[in-house]
């Protein structure tokens, strides 16, 4: 991801919300967050270890945009130009996102081209370890073109 | 501390959600207008998403774990 955001730095921005931890029980040196400020500590251990060219926002303690945004673990979102959802998926891929940007930029040069339609992307993700019913990894994607309005 | 979904927000042990999917396939479709927030900055300040209109925004949700 980190790569992506300095492929993309002069045309996107990228954010990284920091949530709760998501496997407190495997890394017993991250726990789970009880107060705001060992959150903030948290993540400031994180971005010294590890850096990042993203801009790192800290969610509330008990995740209220988060939670608003369904609460996975470690989903990721592409927000176009006008603030609309453009690619959604409940797990983070980079090689996705990066699919999804370049989807984004073709469909603005195809607007600028007075092309008629909108063109969104719906990546239906979960984490590694969920499965459906059918015991396959969760995984769909959608498409939807929408007319311009 | 708060309960999300029937568990604590901040648990202590992970166990997948098969509620927190069904909720991301529900909401907040491919052409819906985002909703919008407004965080702290790590490194102070704060952060909407409003801000940031005019180029694309990779948002990623995530944790050290």
């Amino acid at each position: 991801m980190d790569q992506l955001a300095r492929d993309y730095a002069d045309k996107a921005h990228f954010v990284f919300i920091y949530a709760r931890e998501a496997h407190p029980d495997d890394f017993p040196q991250w726990p789970e967050h009880k107060s705001i400020e060992q959150k903030f500590e948290q993540a400031k251990i994180m971005k010294e270890r590890h850096g990042t060219p993203r801009t790192i926002v800290i969610d509330d303690l008990e995740g209220a945009v988060h939670r608003k945004w369904s609460g996975m673990p470690n989903m990721s979102w592409i927000i176009d130009h006008t603030g609309r959802v453009f690619f959604k998926a409940g797990w983070t891929v980079a090689s996705d996102l990066r699919a999804g940007l370049e989807d984004f930029f073709e469909l603005r040069e195809k607007m600028r081209e007075g092309s008629t339609g909108r063109y969104y992307k719906e990546y239906i993700t979960a984490t590694p370890r969920m499965r459906d019913g059918s015991g396959q990894p969760s995984r769909q994607q959608k498409e939807t073109v929408e007319p311009s309005g | 501390m708060g309960e999300w979904l029937g568990r604590e927000y901040n648990y202590t042990d992970w166990r997948p959600s098969q509620d927190e999917f069904q909720l991301l396939k529900e909401i907040h479709h491919a052409g819906d207008v985002a909703p919008d927030f407004t965080l702290p900055l790590l490194d102070g300040g704060e952060l909407s998403l409003s801000d940031l209109k005019g180029k694309p925004v990779v948002i990623e949700f995530g944790s050290i774990t």
